[in-house]
């Protein structure tokens, strides 16, 4: 673990040596506070129930992430992006480091190699520098979900055929593929706590703790931590993705993603079981006048552990509208998600949840580095293993916050 | 003899009004087009180009100048004399690598800002498409032609070109959305022009040149992941 001394130490380091080894070597990020009117619930960060990640007022540090992007040769980059966290507890580490190739085309058809740690392009709401939002400042329920348990660490392979004027072709469209190892245990934190609503993104080599239920405290499922090390590999099998990407003009944009681990189910070592986890996804991004966008996701996939002891289905969709006057951005995001029970052979562990949010964003550009805003955020949502510990199903919460966001 | 006086002031009388003729003849003039397409829209980025029988040779002063400033290229399209180089300054803070794949012209820059790359000199005439490829939305098209008399229209349409004198032109229009270059699209079949000095000619397109919404070919400030 890393402290937020050793952050600025990297961070110096890089800016002090980057310039010799790479040509056109960058650093970027973002320091953000927010003064935040929790929701009294504990948040699963703590070991709560709670779906947000604060549950005290006060001023936290909320963003703090540095993006390392440099040139290797002409058509060779590289893009690192370290993070520091404050939640549960003070640390750094990296969310993403990869290589990408990208030869100069020679037809209309392009392609692209990318490799090391780095998200899928599954949606168009984290566009913004570190996989960050530049809408709401708390991710939809799906992203969410992503940003915790979802990272390639592997290959991925595109190819495009893009659109041009000068054939009247409006269209573009790519295929990708991604092979992978890793992200075995991922889907263990839909099972019990079910979706959630924040901006954090799990650390390559860090734990995601939820509540310590019961039900994973006596057999059958005693084997099962209360925290997901949730990037392990632990059954040597490739997991693999496919995509594609449709764009019309640069109007309207669509994207599928069938996301498939292929973890054996029955591994389980360290506390950590594989989790077979597969799901599709399908975004949409709309963009009818030049002030206005419109995002809408929809995913839904399944997730099984051992043998058919946790076996649960997922889907959540949101649409998101957002409005940019000058300086100002207006979001307002529906959120709805839920998980449900496939026969599994545990009816006493229930996973079933379901839920509403939403999401209301104003943001401010003073200038180029500085960004004030506000977001307000309601959830309304059950989830049934609360009254493993004799609380309500029903959780409703809600979050105010100020946000003060530098870009370096 | 009389006679030989009659044939000197009859030369004089000659030269004079040759003179006079010939100044006529090869005066500059300006002379403007304005180019709707079928839904009678002006059309912007046409090139026009005017092929005499006596073309001038290019003209080395002009400056040919394809830019990047915020991730776009400027101007979209660009028409080039043949045998003229265009220089590509980049206005940007940040890197881009400007190619093309054209049979015309195969090239590859990497522009870190302020940038000096060493002009480029387009010898066949065509259509270049140039893209970038950090930048994959950034296009730009060169279109190197065999006449000195070119220009592209504004977005109203109107272009006005510099000729060295009036009469018979043979006339081309081209666009980035007309799908055969070689292909006639003017309502009349126009191919030849009799250019006149302070004259504007109109020209109707048998295509429509849809130009869509804001959104359609605006930069996205956000890029992808």
């Amino acid at each position: 673990m890393i402290s937020r001394h050793h952050f600025c130490v990297i961070v110096s380091l890089m800016l002090t040596y980057s310039p010799s080894a790479f040509s056109d070597a960058k650093i970027s990020g973002i320091v953000q506070l927010s003064a935040i009117g929790a929701d009294s619930e504990e948040s699963f960060i703590d070991g709560g129930t709670g779906r947000l990640l604060y549950n005290d007022d006060g001023i936290h540090l909320s963003q703090m992430f540095f993006v390392f992007s440099g040139d290797i040769t002409d058509t060779l980059s590289t893009q690192i992006v370290g993070n520091h966290t404050q939640t549960p507890e003070s640390r750094t580490g990296l969310t993403q480091a990869f290589l990408r190739y990208k030869p100069i085309p020679t037809s209309n058809y392009h392609w692209e190699a990318k490799a090391g740690s780095f998200y899928p392009a599954l949606s168009f709401e984290n566009v913004d520098i570190g996989w960050t939002s530049p809408f709401a400042y708390t991710n939809s329920a799906i992203n969410t979900w992503i940003g915790e348990e979802i990272r390639i660490n592997g290959l991925e392979l595109s190819l495009s055929r893009k659109g041009n004027r000068r054939n009247n072709i409006p269209h573009s469209f790519s295929a990708l593929l991604g092979v992978y190892k890793g992200n075995d245990p991922a889907g263990t934190v839909l099972a019990w706590r079910g979706f959630a609503l924040h901006d954090k993104q799990t650390q390559l080599n860090e734990n995601l703790p939820f509540a310590n239920y019961p039900s994973i405290q006596t057999p059958p499922l005693e084997q099962q931590n209360d925290y997901v090390d949730v990037f392990r590999e632990e059954d040597d099998r490739y997991g693999f993705y496919v995509g594609g990407h449709w764009n019309y003009k640069r109007k309207s944009k669509l994207r599928y993603y069938y996301y498939d681990n292929q973890a054996d189910p029955l591994r389980v070592s360290s506390g950590q079981y594989a989790w077979h986890t597969k799901f599709h996804s399908v975004s949409w991004l709309y963009r009818p006048i030049k002030n206005w966008r419109f995002i809408s996701q929809y995913l839904t996939g399944t997730t099984l552990m051992g043998p058919n002891a946790v076996y649960l289905g997922y889907e959540s969709y949101y649409v998101l509208a957002s409005y940019k006057q000058k300086k100002h951005r207006l979001t307002t995001r529906i959120d709805r998600f839920g998980t449900f029970n496939k026969n599994d052979i545990l009816p006493e562990d229930d996973n079933r949840s379901q839920g509403t949010a939403l999401t209301l964003t104003w943001r401010y550009a003073i200038d180029k580095s500085w960004q004030i805003g506000a977001e307000w955020t309601k959830i309304e949502s059950t989830q049934n293993s609360r009254e493993q510990f004799g609380k309500d199903k029903a959780l409703n919460q809600e979050q105010f916050m100020l946000i003060l966001q530098l870009r370096y | 003899m009389n006679t030989s006086r009659i044939p000197l002031s009859f030369i004089f009388l000659a030269i004079t009004l040759l003179g006079i003729v010939e100044t006529t003849h090869a005066a500059p003039i300006s002379t403007s087009f304005t180019i709707f397409d079928a839904e009678n829209t002006p059309v912007k980025d046409a090139v026009i180009q005017l092929i005499s029988k006596n073309p001038t040779p290019p003209s080395t002063t002009r400056k040919n100048e394809l830019s990047q400033k915020d991730k776009q290229f400027t101007p979209f399209v660009l028409p080039i004399q043949r045998g003229t180089s265009i220089v590509f300054p980049n206005y940007d803070d940040i890197q881009h690598h400007v190619y093309s794949f054209s049979g015309i012209k195969k090239f590859e820059l990497k522009l870190s800002k302020d940038s000096k790359a060493n002009p480029i000199t387009f010898e066949k005439p065509g259509i270049v498409p140039v893209g970038c490829n950090i930048h994959d939305w950034m296009l730009a098209y060169i279109y190197v032609v065999d006449t000195p008399y070119f220009s592209t229209t504004n977005s109203n349409g109107s272009a006005t070109l510099s000729l060295p004198s009036d009469g018979e032109y043979l006339i081309k229009i081209w666009h980035p959305r007309l799908p055969d270059e070689n292909v006639n699209y003017t309502k009349e079949g126009i191919t030849k022009i009799v250019a006149k000095d302070g004259t504007t000619k109109v020209i109707a397109l048998n295509l429509t040149i849809s130009t869509g919404s804001d959104a359609d070919e605006d930069i996205d400030e956000f890029e992808d992941y």
